[in-house]
């Protein structure tokens, strides 16, 4: 619906207005984008392929009870998108495109494609090969797959202006040369904006000016008996000389 | 079908517009590409697309001192200066513009954009734009835009070369806009392109010297540099 | 709905389903032309499509149920997004088919389980390819967008069936503002059906593999799906960029003769089109991965332009 807004906003009669609108449009289009490829990346390595954890291979499916905790709001979030025509116009007068027909066309066209396929090639059903190819490679290793950091690397590269990302490794290598690698870490820490950017120098800059002040301010006695004599001095060169 | 729409003054309008996107295009492509032969082609198309606009706008006003800035532009940007640059270009063999400074080209897309929304903001607290008409206004901003654009490129690309286009992107700026905006009387014209012979001379004189033989001069270029921007 | 929209329906997606491989043979032969070579013949594409049909399909053990469904769910929202786009004629659209933004985001699903695809059997390639392809369409969604508000703004409607009536009806051109978008929507078509300088579409290439790395797990017919999809992908959004910039010969009203027309114009204008997306990749060479977003931003400075020289008269 935010889109629909977006683009029935040509009748606006401030250009400015329409300017500002279609910035946040496209920042708006970014945004989904990105949310699409994390969960390609959220579905795909946590639960695609082999597992490449120690953990992930012990991991067990939750008992079925559990499971209806996230079944629910994830049931209720297809079933609000796809009767979402009735649901608005119960409330509003907007038209908004149906997704229940479309959905239920998906569905149809996807039973009719299978059924024009189905009898097509080598009867006897799919074949389960033993590993997947790896180009030459005798045995197929989980550490062979793309990584998570893997898989959004070209994306931090990309906007790596925004991200100020640091990447940063240590590197321990066996012999004296640096030639044997035994064993390292590397991290990509992306800067957290609100924190670096403005917290940070506010933060930095009040404690600058209250060490100046807490010079003034010290605790010892000497030093505001010292303040009571500079204000009766001054008093007696005030009302002498200017009152 | 029949042509008669090319006639409509509304039709003509649009058409103006579009011109006007192509050439902030051109001054997008020297803000960000590497080549310095595109840089040159792109730069004559600019100069080729400002003949269009003034003709354009001839046929929409009949003011005819625009026809004689479009023959004016047509010869002198279009043909004389890039044959001129091409000869410099020619013994002097640059061909890459590799590095930046202060601005990507990714970034110096994004400041376009924010440059012409200024340029808008700009322009509407002084011109109302009842009182000139929407196309004015536009060929207002977009002349202002272009200025900005060159100035862009002349902070942000290292090679001297490169300058010159920025610089020659600037008048262009200057020219648009006083024909949208000022009544430009043919004298102010003649001046401004006796100051651009002027500055791509002055910077042929500062690179080959006051010698004349072409040995001497390719090697005072090699020694100081002149043409590649310094010790980089 | 009515007779008239099921009967576009079968039409519609007939026609797109029959000639959709033929254009794919077509750039190939504009391509080896321009190289120089004869290239394959223009029916190719039917043979190798039966070709695959009749091969069995192989699955490695560590692919899941997502790698044997994507496929048909690939080809049936495809087919639903033909829908979206009339070629043969425009019929009265209901119930919001035909809405760009929902035919945008059918195309985001495609792209979504093709992407899972490619990580599903664990191997290198399909996770480059996946990540490769979601991090670029994530750079090119911005520019897709504008241009399709420029559509919107400069057409006045967010419906496809309603914006090609208006384009196919008016005996001039509605306005050159629309030059100007349909050079956005070519470079959409060369990004999202991954032509040079994007992606290379002849190699197979760690190096330069973005769309291939991802199908490289599939065999046999969900091959044959795949590839088709990808075939009725391209004419759909070539079917669209026609409709918008040269429309005379679309048919607004169902007669017989009509449909006749706007086919066989559709085919002329379809193949000039092909020509020039094949001309078009001949001319340049693949641009490097971290490069791209500098085309990409390029292109959306040109759509931006666009919609602000809408937005400020």
């Amino acid at each position: 619906m935010l889109f629909q807004a977006y683009f029935h906003s040509s009748p606006l009669p401030n250009p400015l207005l329409k300017v500002l609108l279609i910035i946040t449009l496209s920042v708006f289009a970014l945004t989904s984008a990105l949310a699409i490829t994390l969960f390609v990346k959220l579905f795909g390595i946590t639960f695609l392929a082999l597992t490449r954890t120690r953990f992930a291979e012990k991991a067990a499916e939750v008992p079925k009870l559990m499971l209806i905790g996230g079944a629910l709001p994830a049931a209720l979030c297809i079933l609000s998108g796809l009767f979402s025509r009735t649901l608005i116009l119960l409330g509003f007068g907007v038209e908004i495109p149906d997704m229940l027909v479309l959905g239920l066309i998906i569905i149809g066209t996807c039973g009719l494609v299978w059924l024009a396929v189905r009898n097509s090639g080598p009867s006897g059903g799919p074949r389960i090969s033993k590993e997947t190819w790896g180009c030459g490679i005798l045995a197929q290793h989980p550490t062979m797959e793309y990584t998570s950091a893997g898989f959004s690397e070209p994306i931090v590269v990309i906007f790596k202006k925004i991200y100020r990302t640091e990447i940063s490794s240590t590197r321990v290598y066996a012999d004296t040369k640096g030639s044997i690698f035994k064993s390292g870490t590397a991290s990509i820490h992306l800067i957290k904006f609100f924190e670096e950017r403005l917290y940070l120098p506010v933060a930095c800059a009040v404690s600058l000016v209250s060490s100046h002040v807490s010079k003034m301010q010290n605790g010892k006695l000497d030093t505001y008996l010292l303040y009571v004599f500079i204000a009766v001095l001054t008093l007696m060169i005030f009302t002498r000389f200017f009152a | 079908m029949s042509f008669s729409f090319l006639a409509d003054p509304a039709f003509l309008e649009e058409t103006v517009r579009m011109l006007f996107v192509f050439v902030l295009i051109t001054a997008a492509f020297i803000l960000s590409s590497r080549n310095i032969a595109s840089l040159l082609t792109v730069y004559t198309v600019q100069s080729l697309l400002l003949v269009l606009i003034a003709v354009f706008l001839f046929m929409i006003e009949g003011n005819k001192t625009l026809l004689a800035i479009a023959a004016l532009t047509l010869v002198s940007k279009v043909i004389l200066i890039p044959i001129f640059i091409n000869m410099i270009g020619e013994k002097i063999k640059i061909s890459r513009d590799m590095k930046f400074n202060y601005l990507e080209p990714t970034a110096s897309l994004l400041v376009s954009v924010a440059l012409i929304l200024l340029a808008y903001v700009f322009l509407s607290g002084f011109i109302s734009e009842f009182v000139l008409g929407k196309l004015f206004f536009m060929g207002a901003v977009i002349g202002l835009s272009l200025t900005l654009m060159g100035m862009l490129v002349l902070f942000s690309r290292r090679k001297v070369i490169t300058k010159v286009l920025g610089y020659l992107t600037m008048e262009n700026g200057v020219l648009l806009f006083g024909v949208f905006v000022a009544d430009l009387p043919f004298i102010i014209e003649i001046l401004i392109i006796i100051d651009l012979m002027i500055l791509v001379l002055l910077t042929t004189i500062l690179a080959i010297g006051l010698d004349s033989t072409i040995e001497e001069y390719h090697n005072r270029l090699q020694r100081l540099n002149i043409w590649s921007g310094g010790k980089y | 709905m009515n007779a008239s929209f099921i009967l576009f329906a079968l039409l519609n997606t007939g026609f797109v389903l029959l000639v959709s491989p033929l254009f794919m043979s077509l750039i190939k032969k504009v391509k080896a032309y321009a190289q120089g070579r004869k290239g394959p013949r223009l029916l190719q594409s039917y043979y190798d499509l039966h070709k695959l049909m009749q091969k069995e399909v192989v699955y490695s053990p560590n692919s899941s149920g997502i790698m044997r469904i994507a496929p048909y769910l690939n080809l049936s929202v495809i087919i639903v997004a033909t829908l979206f786009v009339p070629i043969v004629f425009v019929p009265e659209a209901p119930a919001g088919i035909g809405n760009v933004i929902v035919f945008l985001y059918l195309l985001a699903i495609e792209r979504f389980f093709t992407a899972l695809c490619g990580l599903d059997a664990g191997s290198t390639f399909g996770g480059m390819g996946s990540s490769r392809l979601m991090s670029l369409s994530a750079v090119i969604e911005p520019t897709m967008i504008i241009a399709f508000a420029a559509l919107a703004y400069v057409l006045k409607t967010v419906n496809f069936h309603e914006m090609f009536t208006i384009t196919a009806g008016s005996p001039i051109p509605v306005s050159p503002t629309l030059a100007l978008i349909s050079i956005s929507l070519f470079i959409i078509i060369i990004v999202e059906t991954g032509r040079l300088p994007v992606d290379n579409p002849a190699t197979h290439l760690e190096l330069t593999m973005i769309n291939e790395a991802m199908i490289l797990e599939q065999s046999g017919k969900n091959l044959a799906l795949i590839e088709f999809t990808h075939a009725v992908k391209q004419i759909i959004l070539m079917a669209i960029l026609i409709n918008i910039l040269i429309p005379w010969g679309l048919a607004i009203r169902l007669t017989f003769a009509g449909l006749v027309v706007s086919c066989l114009y559709f085919l002329v204008k379809a193949s000039l089109l092909a020509v020039l997306i094949g001309l078009f990749e001949s001319s340049l060479a693949k641009m490097r991965l971290f490069r791209l977003p500098g085309f990409y931003m390029m292109a959306f400075f040109f759509s931006a332009l666009t919609i602000l020289m809408e937005a400020f008269t």
